[in-house]
């Protein structure tokens, strides 16, 4: 499969070939973007959509040309005059757009209609000549396009010139108003919002976020970023906080829009059918980044834990399992929940999420959720970097591959080899439960331990037993041969309760636990 | 009472921090840090999490805040192809670096045979006469085959219009007779002139019929399906028919497409016309825009700063060829003059615009001496910036080609016979001549981006 990536760092854009190869991206004169915001970005039509860093949204094409999303409609109106011979006859009215073109001539977009001219004045037998014709201040602007009306004036404009350049500001023609373009001007022109907060691509057609009205979410006509109309809705409640819109969830047929408090749904298939409809009170989207939609079901991050919404409705995943995880201060920084990120693996059947450790402000943890056997696992750490992204790419054989940005610039996947970067050592460390034996109140003595793994070809595990009540401390550490597949370990010792620790922390080794084994034997109640 | 504690379950139960620990189940786990479960090969057991290894090889300036799957193919790479109009193999050359070298490939991933110089060099025309570009839609190339047999063969077959994605070169279109040539049972005689706008593509061609009643049309394909279509009415000497020849050149500019004719080394020579239809308005009849004087062929044009230039040639003749400039008004006025020819003739090919400059190539000959140029015009004045050889060296401008910041000059041997150059350049200013031995080239020269 033919794919690249495009990724947003520091104050930059860049293209990367699926092998790393790296190609910077000159962005339009006077646009920049902020290290402070991550760019959300959208696939769109044969273009991306850059939104939310950019102090204006971008397109970038496959050819890696950054234009700004939105041209700037002309700020005056030609004058009509019609000084010289010709054939036209009546009176009309002008007004244009300005056109950005490929290099192949095709239109690439086109910026909302100018202010309308005045009349030209009855014409007899001349040619209209349009003159001032607005010239535009965007270095990207390569072609202006008038329309005019048939005589009356009429009301109805149709394209009648396009002028190529953004130079010359004056043109004529004596075209019969019957030989106009037989479509008359569209009247879905329009921009979106100067920045864009929020993107998402749904039913063929970008939604976003109004950075100035919070509260609203406006949407491109179909098939087109450049043509906005005045297409919006108000999500409800509106005014209500400092963040208004807060994430979108694009699933199959309806789109969610979180806020800090309520999940709402745009249902609907047109502009003459969408509607808003609410899902839920005290359930929204604490952070943008946590929404990740695989299989038409969406995942997300509030402030008491995960939720999935899917046809069945919205239900926490956490709850009951890590709830702990995000209603107490003990595991992460609550606090930062707003920046949390993530992506799936779906080779893996996983939801990544990453947080920041409690007591940090950078996430530095991160868990993991399996959708299919539905667990927790985690929190899982690195010791060389920091991840500051996370994102789903695709190999060059189309083979998915969660990755990871950090803050040195890499973007990392998942490799085989159980080593982070060059030699770093993933420190795996798990903690079991106390185990009773259905008999917490009865003293035991617990016999050899039993260990049964995957043959590696290397590498040593150290398991640390607890042996005694709940608050028993740790006893010797125990070696166990990741090369054998099978091994009895020495006996766990006396107490009402065991709990095993197990830790591996060298590079380049794998280990995989199949289980264990604890023979034990009552002693009676003390 | 003695028993054993069996426990295989862990990878099914995961962490659980919200029971207490009497009440949590054996199998479930309060903490695991960097192992997980693994469905892919390892499911029922726990494992170490992944390793994770560096994408790119160099780090990106500042933190890596988003990225963002784009399935695309990267436009990374530009071939160039140019057509060589030889009978043989390495019909084609090409570039992927933009002409720092480039190579004649006779085998691998190459468009079909492009059209001959024999198929070219028939009355009016020889290949000196005709503009003869083919198109780029930037993941095609939509050129005209030289795999047919041109009437008046008796074999004669449709000249076909092929499409090159770069990897397949399948048949776009076969160009449709002309009912009022030769009763309508002759094919194409050649493609003189392509164009791509709106999204279609426009064929100049030349039908044939006897000399001087020349007869052409103007066609659009669409490169998606090849449909085709003819614009307007046909150029010739028949009821109904549009008269100046047969049309050499297009041009798509202020809303209109325009062709240029003119009747090349006819016996009775006319005078060349320069007409407009409107294809978005489905005009169905073409407006005659200027009439040019007797033996004055138009032969490029193109829109530059909102006016249309046109450049004309006269073969045979010894008045130079003017390139004209149309004011807004539609009067016609002379922009710029080749060099006074000799007996021989003077032409204007290749108008382009670069960089908010417009540039022509300017050719003069004489009896044994000849003048190559690349003329530049910044909307106030004409400079010649570069000299394509001279004296008896008889190369002429026969394409140009702008793309990713470069304008790219085709030149040929006016004979046709010999070795043919390109220049290209970044400025307008300083010029490049491309090494490669380019034998007999046509002019067609496009780009594929993938």
């Amino acid at each position: 499969m033919a794919n690249f990536y495009l990724v947003h760092h520091g104050t930059a854009l860049s293209s990367l070939t699926t092998s790393g190869v790296i190609t910077a991206l000159t962005l339009p004169t006077d646009i920049t973007l902020q290290n402070t915001l991550r760019a959300r970005m959208v696939v769109f039509g044969n273009w991306v959509v850059v939104a939310n860093s950019p102090s204006e949204t971008l397109i970038v094409s496959r050819d890696n040309t950054v234009y700004p999303l939105a041209l700037k409609a002309p700020s005056y109106a030609p004058t009509l005059t019609g000084p010289t011979a010709g054939g036209l006859t009546g009176n009309f009215q002008v007004k244009s757009t300005f056109l950005l073109k490929d290099e192949f001539g095709l239109v690439i977009s086109e910026s909302p209609f100018g202010p309308t001219s005045a009349a030209s004045g009855t014409i007899t037998n001349k040619l209209l000549t349009a003159s001032n014709i607005p010239i535009s201040a965007q270095v990207s602007v390569n072609a202006r396009r008038l329309y005019r009306t048939t005589t009356g004036p009429g009301t109805v404009f149709f394209p009648w010139i396009d002028v190529e350049g953004n130079v010359l500001t004056t043109a004529e023609d004596d075209l019969a108003d019957a030989s106009l373009d037989n479509v008359a001007a569209p009247t879905t022109l329009g921009n979106p919002p100067l920045r864009i907060p929020l993107l998402a691509s749904w039913r063929g057609r970008l939604w976003a976020q109004d950075y100035k009205k919070i509260d609203d979410v406006a949407y491109s006509e179909e098939g087109t970023f450049w043509q906005w109309s005045n297409n919006r809705f108000t999500i409800p409640p509106k005014e209500q906080d400092a963040r208004g819109v807060t994430g979108f969830a694009a699933r199959r047929e309806a789109l969610g829009v979180g806020k800090t408090n309520a999940l709402l749904q745009i249902t609907g298939t047109s502009s003459s059918n969408f509607r808003v409809v609410k899902l839920s009170e005290n359930v929204g989207i604490e952070a943008p980044e946590s929404v990740v939609i695989y299989r038409d079901i969406a995942w997300f991050l509030w402030k008491d834990g995960v939720y999935q919404w899917d046809n069945e409705g919205i239900r926490s995943i956490s709850d009951g399992k890590v709830r702990s995880w995000f209603t107490t201060d003990t595991y992460f920084n609550r606090s930062r929940f707003q920046n949390a990120f993530a992506t799936i693996d779906p080779i893996r059947n996983k939801y990544r999420l990453h947080l920041a450790n409690a007591g940090d402000t950078s996430e530095n943890r991160w868990v993991e959720y399996d959708f299919v056997d539905k667990t927790w696992w985690g929190p899982h750490q690195r010791d060389d970097l920091t991840p500051t992204s996370a994102f789903l790419l695709y190999d060059s054989n189309d083979v998915a591959i969660p990755c990871s940005g950090n803050s040195t610039g890499f973007l990392w996947k998942d490799q085989a080899t159980r080593t982070d970067g060059a030699s770093t050592a993933i420190d795996s460390d798990l903690t079991g439960k106390f185990h009773d034996m259905q008999t917490p109140d009865i003293e035991k003595y617990f016999g050899e331990l039993t260990l049964i793994s995957k043959i590696q070809g290397a590498g040593t595990l150290t398991i640390t037993p607890y042996v005694g009540g709940l608050n028993a401390s740790a006893g010797t550490a125990i070696s166990a041969d990741m090369t054998l597949g099978r091994q009895r370990l020495r006996r766990l010792g006396q107490g009402r309760f065991v709990r095993l620790a197990m830790r591996h922390n060298t590079a380049a080794q794998n280990v995989e636990l199949f289980g264990y084994e604890i023979p034990f034997s009552e002693l009676g109640r003390r | 009472m003695s028993a054993k504690l069996n426990l295989y379950n862990f990878a099914k139960l995961g962490v659980n921090v919200d029971k207490n620990p009497i009440q949590l189940e054996d199998g479930e786990l309060i903490e695991a840090q960097n192992w997980t479960s693994d469905s892919s090969g390892s499911d029922g057991g726990i494992v170490k999490r992944p390793g994770l290894v560096a994408i790119n090889s160099s780090g990106l300036s500042g933190s890596v805040l988003a990225a963002s799957n784009v399935p695309l193919t990267a436009a990374t790479t530009r071939t160039f192809y140019i057509a060589r109009a030889t009978a043989g193999g390495n019909r084609w050359i090409t570039s992927t670096n933009e002409f720092t070298s480039a190579s004649l490939p006779s085998s691998g991933t190459l468009p079909n045979v492009p059209i001959l110089m024999s198929q070219f060099d028939q009355p009016p025309f020889d290949i000196s006469r005709i503009a003869g570009r083919i198109v780029s839609t930037g993941t095609a190339l939509v050129y005209p085959s030289g795999t047919y047999t041109q009437y008046p063969t008796a074999s004669h077959t449709p000249a076909p219009i092929r499409l090159f994605d770069g990897t397949n070169d399948s048949v776009l279109a076969y160009l449709p007779r002309n009912p009022s040539v030769n009763s309508g049972v002759s094919n194409v005689r050649i493609v003189a002139d392509m164009l791509y706008a709106n999204g279609l593509i426009y064929i100049a061609v030349f039908d044939q019929g006897t000399d001087p009643a020349w007869a052409g049309r103007v066609l659009s394909v669409d490169p998606s399906n090849g449909a085709i279509a003819q614009l307007g009415e046909r150029f010739g000497t028949g009821s109904g028919e549009l008269a100046g020849g047969t049309p050499l050149c297009l041009a798509y500019a202020n809303g209109f497409l325009w062709t240029g004719t003119g009747s090349g080394t006819s016996v009775s020579r006319v005078a060349g016309r320069v007409y407009r239809i409107r294809p978005s308005a489905a005009d169905t009849t073409w407006t005659l825009d200027k009439t040019m004087a007797t033996s004055e062929d138009v032969t490029a044009m193109t829109a530059y700063r909102g006016k249309l230039y046109v450049g004309t040639a006269r073969f045979g003749s010894v008045t130079a060829a003017t390139l004209y400039v149309r004011s807004t008004a539609g009067v016609y006025t002379s922009s710029k003059d080749t060099d006074a020819p000799g007996i021989q003739g003077s032409s204007w090919f290749g108008l382009i615009v670069f960089k908010d400059n417009l540039y022509a190539q300017s050719f003069t000959s004489t009896v044994g001496a000849y003048t190559g140029s690349i003329q530049k015009f910044n909307d106030t004045s004409w400079s010649s910036v570069a000299t394509i050889n001279g004296g008896a060296d008889p190369l002429r401008g026969c394409g140009s080609f702008v793309t990713n910041g470069r304008i790219y000059m085709v030149f040929q041997d006016h004979s046709g016979l010999s070795l043919g150059t390109m220049r290209h350049s970044s400025d307008g200013t300083t010029w490049t001549t491309l090494g490669t031995n380019m034998g007999t080239v046509t002019g067609m020269i496009g780009v594929l981006i993938t």
